[in-house]
Formats: C-alpha cells, structure tokens, sequence
C-alpha cells in the first residue's frame, strides 16, 4: 500500500507526459492522480519496512520505509496540499505552455517528498533528499528563458548541493559508526559510539538542514528561488523542500541531544529568523516577502528543536504549511492579475471577495490571531522559553514585526486601486486559482484547530526511537494558553497590524528605514557572488598552472628532440671523426682494462 | 561449460569481425563494427550472467604465458561497462566518422577485442600484451582521425602511454623473476607474490603505482588527458574515457590485491588522489572548451575512484568498480554530446553555443541527465559508486577520505553553469546541421544503463 501512496503519482505523471496533445488534460490528470494517492493514505499501515536493495558481502544496503505517526503527519500533510496545488495550477499555468513538464515536475516533486516523509533510513533519505534538490531545480528554472529564473535555478541546486554532499558524507561516518544505516537502530542505539565520533557527522547534518531549510548562511537561495512559477513556491514553501530540512532536524534530535549540538540550530535558527524578519520588512517583491517569513518561520521551528520543544515545533510544522500555501496562491494570484511583481503596483484584491478573505484568513493566521495558527505558537513557544529572556523577549518582539510586514503586504495589495483595470483583473482570475485558495483556507482553520488534538496525533511514540533521550524533551506544554497569555498575544499581533495599518494610511515606508540600516539580503548575496568567483579565480589559477605543468612534461620532450637534434651533427657521415671516436673509445677501453688488472678500481 | 566456451567469444568476435571487414567493401564497414559490438555486448552479458568461469588456452607453457581468461564478480563489471561503451561509439560511428572507415573498423574492432583482454586475462603477461595494443589503437584514433592539433594530442599520449606501459612491463617482469616458481598467472600470483620480499614488493608498487596513476590519470601524470580528449574524435573520446582510463583502476585494485606492502602506502595513493580530484575539479571550472572541461570532470571521478580503490575494503573496492561503471557510461553520454554540439554548431567553446534547448530537447534532456549522472544523483549508478566508494574510505581513512566530496561539489557546480550556459539559455546561435537519429539512439542506451544500474545494482553486486 505504501508503494502505491508513490506509485500512483508516478503513473498520473507518465500519463500527463505520454497523453494527448490537449494542455488542459495534462493537469487534471496530474490532479487525479494526487487525489487519488491522498484516498490511499488511510490504508497505509503502520511499521517499520526493510528492502533490501543490494549487498556486498556481509553488508546488505536496504531501503528502509518507516511509518510513524511522525512521517504520517507529514505524509497526510502533503498528500493534503497537493491537489489544491495542483489545481491552483490549472488556472495559473493555462495561459502558459509546456503543460506536461510542469505537471510532470510537479509530481515527481511530490513523490520526492512522499519518499522522504516516510524515509526509515539514510540511503531512502538521501535518495529523496537529492530528488527533491533536483525537482525543485528544474521546477525553479522552469522558465528558463528568463534569465533571472535560470540562474535563481542554479543558485539554489549549488548550495543545496553543499547540503546534499554534507548529508553523503555524514552516512559514511554514521555509517561506520554504526554499521546500519536505520534511524531506528542508529537512534535507539545512539550511545553505541563515542560523541567525539559522531561530532562532525552531527555538524554536517546540520549543514545539511540549514542548506534544505534555507537558514543562516546559506538562506540565499530562497528568495531568488522566487523565480519559478507560483504554484511551485506554494509547495516548495508549504510541505516539499523547505520542510524537509526541518522534518530531519526532529529525526535525528537524538543524535543532536548526545552530541550536544542542539545549541547550534537554536542559535543558527534565532539567527535565521532575526535576518528574515528585517529583510521581510523592508522587501517589496510580492513573493519575496512571503518567502522571507518562510525563513522565519523555519527558523523559529529550529529554535523550538533546538530547545526540544518538539511538539511546539510540530505543531507549527502542521498549520505553517495551509497558510503559507495560501499566502503564495493569493501572492500569484495578485501577480497574475496585477500582472507585476511588486507590492506597490499590484492593489485591487478587495473587488475579488473570496480571494480577499481567503487571504486575509492568512494574513491573521500567520500574525497570531486569537484563534489561528501563528496564535498557538507563539503562546506554545513562549511557555517554553519564558525562562528564557533573550529568546523571550526575541520571540515577542519577532511575533510584533510580523503582524506589522504581513499586514503592510496584505494592505498594500487590497489598497483601492487608481486603474480600474487592476480590479477587473482581480474580478477576472480563473476560478480554479481562487476556490482551491478558499479550500485551503478551510484547511487553514481545521489545521488550527489540529492544537487541540496534537496529543492524539502527535502520541509519546511519535518518536519512539528517542528512548531515554525522549526524557530530556519538554513534553508538556499543549495545555490551552490562559487568558492572560491570549490577550497579550492578540495585544501585541494587533499593535503590529496597527502599527502597519498607521504607516502605510499615513504613507511613511518603514521598509526603507530598515533598508537604510540593514541590508543582509544583497549582503549574502555577494557572499555568494563572491564565493563563486573565488572558485572562479582558483580555477583560472589552476588553468594557469595547468600550463606550467604542460610545459615541465613538455620540456622532457623538447630535451629528447634537442639532444637529438646535437647527436645528430656527429653523425655526419665523415670518416675522419668516426675513426677519432672509435680511436678515443678504444683507449678509454684499454686504460680501463689496465686500471682494473693493476688493481687500481 | 557451456559459460567457457562463450568466455574467449568475447575476444574472437571482433577478431574475426575482421576478415568480414576485408571481405566487405568500405561502405559497409559501420555496420561490420556496429554487428561485431552487438555480439560482443550478447556474449559478454551471456558470460557474466553464467557466473564465474575460466579458460586457459596454453600459448607458452614453458616460461608460464597462457591466455587465461576468468569472469569474476570484479571484473564482470568492468567488462559490461566496457561492451555498453563500445557498443555505444560503434552506435555512433556513421555520423562522426566519415573518412578511412575500413581503417577506422580495424581500429575499433582491435581496441574492443584488446580492451576486453586487459579486463579478462588473468595472465599478467596478456594483460600487458592486451593493454598495449589498445593503448595503440587509441593513438591510431587521435593521429587520424583528430582535431586540428590532433599531432600533439597523439604523439603527447603515446609517449605517456608508452611510459606508463613500459613501467607496467617492468613491473610484470620483476614480479615474474621474484615469485616461485616463476609465472605470470594471477590465480598464482594472489598467494606467492606476497613472499617477495618487502623491499622489492615496495619497487615494484612504485613502479606499478606511477604506472597507473599515468593511465588513470591522477595529478601529477594528467596532462596528456585534456589535449588527447580534446583533439580525439568523438567515438575515441567515448572509448577512451569510457574504458582506457579504467584499465588503470582495475591494475591499482590487482595490484593492491596482490601485493600487501602496497596496502601499507595506500595513504599515499589516496593523497594523491584526492589532491588530483579536487584540483581537476577546480580547472574544470574555467575551461572554455566544452569537451576539455568534460575531460578535467574525468580526472576529479577517476580520482574518487582511486580513493575507494586505496580505502582496500570490500564497499571501496565494490565502490570503486561500480563507480567506474557508472563512469563509463556517464562520461561516454557527456562526450557523445559533446561531439554532437561540435558536429551541429561547429564549435566545442563554451561561449560560443548558446541555448540548444530550443533546437535539440533531446541533446539537452541527454546531457543534463548525463551530468546529473556523472555526479552521482540517486537513481543513477553514480549514486551506488559515490556512496559505496564513501562508506569504504571512511572506514580507512577517517574524516580525509571524505575530502574527495568537495570536488564532487565543484563538478557539480561546473555542470549547473555549462547547463545553463549553453543548454538552456535564450537562444542566440544558430546550428549548422541537424544531429543524426544514431546519437539519440545511442545516448537514450547509455541513459538507459546509467539508470538501470542505479535502479537495480543488484543484478551486478549481490543481493541478501
């Protein structure tokens, strides 16, 4: 059964490649086939599988497949999200072409992520792990004649390349740790080898994670990721890619907790979350926002990792994913029918109603409204840390400037506009585009309400290979936030909106007040620029001394032709020096002769 | 028994592919070379799947030289990668051959038949004999049938290849003189060459090693590589890339197997080669020339290769082999269309070429996909290698083994920008001429093996 939850897509994607020649069947059939593999997940059952892939002598190489109420959390997540997606698509991409590879990309993304949700070992998990990096390449790069889209493309495969390789080199020390490559038998057993073994393979994991989930430093790419198609963002921030770093981050707690590494996500995450915060402040790019509180809110998900606030984190996890998928449909929806990219010159939303209150469902969602996601999480997070002043204090004021930049964005779009047209190009989105925003947007309210039943998802066995580890873990905590917490939480959400709704009636840009002091985002990015240059610069010195090279075996070459070139003068062909040669041989023959009978060598 | 009557087959194809090459007139001679490879990709694939065999056919009993012929579960790898590639460049031989075909057959079917020796025999004596002509056939194929600077490349390769072969005789002869009794049948060799003494075990390592680092390449020995690829043909460049390079692979994993002194200074090979992969990789990075650049991803693969041959573990040797495959058959994609970018745009720079994806989807999707491969994506065989080969050095080496990943990075990232360069940028040059069916037929198969073997590789390695 497991099998088909990724054979099902694989089949709808070879049909949409192989059928007909009408670009509307393409995506329904890619819709089908998601629906249909979202039927089959109740009947998954539950285990741990082994496959056995190959083996050189004793050691056997398996694909492990684990199903745990974990990887059915997020089986069930993206199994949930992508047919909206895809149907979102319908309407988005009907206008463009090349039907097929889109929808063919599309799922292929979604059985990468499928096969990492239920990943029970590092050679499936890396497997994944890789597919999603090139899925999400070719689907970023989708249009490739933009020049902008192609190199966003390259961008984000070359750092998640680091993040890739990091992740290979980490299976082999665990590997030789270890001698399986199971998380059950590696994490359950995880005091089996020495910390000072595991520390580098706990570090490059950690590459690993930060390159997937776009952290601090190598966050860059996913704002230029912005490049591709809207539909692609909506998955890529919702459930695929991005979440997968995150995902793993909970798997291999135990080995952060022995290795005592957790303090390096809690702080590279807060890091991540503080940059996304101000560059999302100060972006006008419609999409790039969104995408910089995805850092955000990623960021803060390793911070409650990184403090073991596990069921914190998974709670986010969940309801992070409706909105966020949300936001980016409503994001292409205004550029579609705005038919720009940036925030000031794409006002009219609210002529589309139901466009307008899906979004705005969002848009309170991710500030922290009494009674939706961002609200449970930050109320969850805060009983966590409210020993902690710097995270405290840091998570609250994180929590203000997001309500302020999502309502300055969401102001922005549903301005009134001056240019009727704009109105009439919001009235005129295709239906698909915006009744699969309102689905979600129900998605959006029942995943809130999933605080209230997270025990019965998220069970003590949910990560049952913790073993003692799992005492170190703040397991309480799920218990309903009192009144005082509520009204403080909906105090500081709605003094952000405000804050946002003041600035921007009164027309002050705040965003360029942050630009004016902070400007992480072009500063990463010549980070980048300059380490490919730098690699740029070695390979023209390496080119250089190639040469070199060439000419040092050359030079035995020349020195053979040369030498030959001398000798060849003795041989001329006169008489008289080869009778002075033989003549000078033979004495140098006798006088040896007579310097060995004499005893003298 | 019947395996062991298939077992010379392999090697008496295209030798007798021959006198049909003289009965038939030039025109037909494509076709001799496409059929004989075919047989010999069938036969190979009879007697691997047989399981392990031998056959000994006596030729100088006196001083112990036989053709020994065995399949075992080492280099029945290298001996399928070996048939896909040529059958692969015989696919192709039409459309990038066009002159001396009846020459061009002679050479071809001698480099198969040679090539396949070296893999096969298990006598030292004919794996030099084997090594030799193949070695000579591919000066053959640069000298007459290369680029404009095809006199350098030939005669730069055949001096080098000369060295590394007349130190690999050498070698063979010293090991000869120092076993008793005397021979050069490997089956004996396993267990007497390890009581030669140490300090003569270590001479003959140093010559053997330098030997194959030449033929593999590994830094400081490359040099020859880049020019030879650059001015061969496309068909050589497939060969040569495909299966030479690997003859000095599987000579560093006999000798290691062999000579235990060798084992001790494996930290050594490892250093060099992984200094070669990242360097490689690093002067890959610049080269303006598509199939240059091709040919520097070569040496950074056949470095990490070496790393798992030195790591002398079961999963780096396995690795190693398997990485050599997947090798093979990714480089032989790469440069097939590479050739083919030369053929239609008539020009191998970088700068030069620009968005192919527009006119040829099919050439794009083949070396994006042949990229991919050649740094090791799951799905492909690259994959098995890369991580088998990693598991292994790990094991032996600690945390250095793990160095060779950074110029897996750097081809990596070198790819992305030739792809994006070349392949799927806004279209600004036009091409001269269309790319024949052969090279898609031809790509499409080694695509097809490429993914295969990263889909099953229990069909070659065991499976428990």
């Amino acid at each position: 059964m497991i099998a088909l939850l990724l054979l099902v897509p694989l089949l709808a994607a070879l049909a949409a490649v192989l059928l007909g020649r009408n670009e509307r069947l393409h995506g329904r059939i890619a819709v089908i086939g998601a629906i249909i593999s979202l039927l089959l997940l109740p009947f998954v059952s539950r285990g741990n599988f082994n496959i056995g892939w190959f083996s050189i002598g004793n050691y056997a190489l398996g694909i492990g497949i684990l199903v745990m109420p974990l990887n059915m959390l997020l089986l069930g997540i993206t199994l949930l999200i992508a047919p909206f997606i895809l149907a979102y698509s319908l309407g988005f991409m009907d206008i463009r072409s090349e039907q097929r590879r889109f929808y063919a990309e599309m799922l292929m993304f979604e059985i990468a992520m499928l096969l990492f949700a239920m990943s029970g070992s590092f050679i499936t998990l890396l497997i994944a792990w890789e597919f999603l990096s090139l899925s999400s390449y070719l689907l970023i790069g989708f249009w490739h004649w933009k020049e902008k889209a192609r190199k966003a493309a390259r961008k984000a495969f070359t750092v998640v390349l680091i993040g890739d390789l990091s992740m290979l080199a980490a299976i082999a020390i665990l590997w030789n740790a270890y001698g399986t490559l199971s998380f059950a038998a590696i994490m359950s057993s995880i005091g089996a080898a020495a910390p000072i073994l595991l520390y580098p393979a706990a570090l490059l994991l950690i590459v690993a994670i930060l390159t997937k989930s776009a952290q601090f430093p190598f966050q860059n790419w996913l704002p230029d990721a912005m490049e591709g198609p809207a539909p692609v963002s909506a998955f890529l921030h919702s459930t695929t890619m991005v979440k997968a770093g995150v995902f793993s981050a909970m798997i291999f707690l135990p080995l952060f907790l022995y290795t005592k590494t957790t303090s390096i996500l809690l702080v590279l995450g807060a890091v991540s979350a503080v940059l996304a915060t101000m560059n999302a402040m100060k972006e006008t790019h419609i999409k790039k926002i969104i995408a910089h509180s995805t850092i955000q809110e990623l960021g803060l998900m390793l911070v409650a990792i990184g403090s073991g606030a596990i069921l914190a984190a998974a709670y986010f996890f969940i309801v992070q994913s409706f909105y966020k998928a949300l936001l980016f449909f409503s994001a292409g929806s205004a550029m579609d029918a705005s038919g720009s990219e940036d925030i000031r010159h794409a006002p009219g939303m609210r002529s589309n109603t139901a466009l307008y209150a899906s979004t705005l469902l969002a848009v309170i969602s991710l500030a922290g409204f009494i009674p939706f996601s961002g609200f449970f999480f930050n109320s969850a997070a805060d009983a966590y840390f409210s020993s902690n002043m710097i995270i405290y204090s840091a998570l609250t004021l994180i929590s203000v400037m997001t309500s302020f930049y999502i309502f300055r964005w969401f102001l922005l779009i549903s301005k009134r506009p001056e240019d009727k047209r704009l109105e009439v190009g919001y009235v005129s989105l295709p239906k698909s585009m915006v009744y699969s925003g309102v689905g979600m947007a129900v998605l959006t309210v029942a995943s809130s309400l999933s605080f209230f039943s997270l025990r019965w998802l998220l069970p003590q066995s949910a990560l049952y290979y913790l073993g003692n580890l799992g005492m170190l873990l703040h397991q309480g905590s799920t218990a309903l936030p009192g009144i005082s917490k509520a009204v403080l939480e909906t105090i500081l959400a709605t003094a952000g909106a405000l804050a946002s709704y003041t600035a921007y009636r009164k027309g002050i840009r705040a965003g360029h007040l942050v630009s004016k002091v902070f400007n992480s985002e072009e500063t990463f990015s010549s980070i980048y620029l300059g380490m490919a240059s730098m690699a740029c610069t070695v390979s023209e010195g390496a080119v250089l001394l190639e040469i070199y090279i060439n000419a040092f075996f050359d030079s035995f070459g020349r020195f053979a032709m040369a030498s030959g070139a001398q000798l060849r003068k003795a041989a001329v062909g006169s008489i008289n020096i080869y009778a002075v040669i033989m003549a000078v041989c033979i004495l140098a023959f006798l006088a040896f002769g007579y310097a060995y009978m004499a005893g003298l060598i | 028994m019947l395996s062991s009557l298939f077992l010379p087959l392999i090697i008496v194809i295209p030798l007798l592919s021959l006198l049909a090459l003289f009965l038939l007139g030039e025109d037909r001679s494509h076709d001799v070379v496409k059929a004989s490879a075919v047989l010999v990709f069938i036969a190979t694939l009879a007697t691997v799947f047989q399981g392990s065999s031998s056959f000994i056919l006596p030729y100088l009993a006196s001083v112990g030289i036989s053709l020994h012929l065995v399949v075992n579960s080492f280099n029945s790898i290298l001996l399928i990668m070996a048939a896909i590639v040529y059958l692969a460049a015989s696919l192709v031989g039409d459309y990038f051959i066009k002159r001396n075909r009846k020459m061009y057959g002679l050479f071809f079917l001698l480099a198969e038949a040679s090539s396949l020796g070296v893999f096969l025999s298990y006598n030292l004596f004919m794996f030099y004999v084997f090594w030799e002509i193949s070695e000579i056939m591919m000066f053959f194929f640069i000298f007459v049938y290369g680029g404009t600077m095809r006199r350098y490349a030939a005669f730069k390769f055949i001096i080098y290849s000369l060295t590394s072969s007349l130190l690999l005789l050498i070698g063979i002869m010293l090991i000869y003189a120092n076993v008793n009794p005397h021979t050069f049948d490997l089956s004996l060799l396993m267990q007497s060459a390890q009581t030669i003494q140490p300090g003569m075990q270590l001479g003959i390592s140093v010559l053997l090693l330098i030997s194959f680092m030449i033929k593999m390449p590994v830094f400081p020995f490359h040099s020859w590589l880049p020019d030879a690829h650059t001015e061969a043909p496309t068909t050589g460049s497939m060969i040569l890339a495909g299966v030479l390079l690997k003859f000095g692979g599987y000579g560093l994993l006999l000798l290691l197997s062999m000579l235990p002194v060798a084992r001790h200074y494996s930290l050594y090979i490892m250093a060099f080669a992984v200094f070669s992969t990242v360097y490689s990789a690093l002067a890959a990075i610049k080269q303006s020339n598509i199939k240059r650049a091709i040919a520097y991803t070569s040496i950074t693969d056949m470095g990490i290769i070496a790393v798992g041959l030195a790591a002398y573990n079961a999963l780096g040797s396995m690795g190693a082999l398997y990485g050599m495959l997947s090798h093979g058959i990714a480089i032989s994609l790469l440069f097939l269309i590479a050739g083919t970018l030369n053929e239609t745009y008539n020009t191998f720079d970088i700068n030069k070429i620009k968005g192919v994806i527009a006119n040829f989807t099919d050439m794009t999707y083949l070396f994006i996909i042949g990229a991919l491969a050649a740094i090791g994506i799951p799905l492909t065989s690259g994959f098995i290698g890369d991580i088998l080969i990693f598991l292994g050095s790990y094991g032996t080496f600690g945390l250095i083994g793990l160095l060779p990943i950074t110029g897996i990075l750097l081809i990596g990232a070198m790819m992305l920008w030739i792809i994006e360069r070349v392949f799927v940028s806004r279209k600004e040059t036009e091409p001269y001429a269309e790319p024949d069916r052969s090279v898609l037929y031809s790509g499409s198969m080694l695509l097809f093996f490429s993914i295969l073997f990263g889909i099953v590789p229990f069909i070659l390695l065991g499976f428990r």
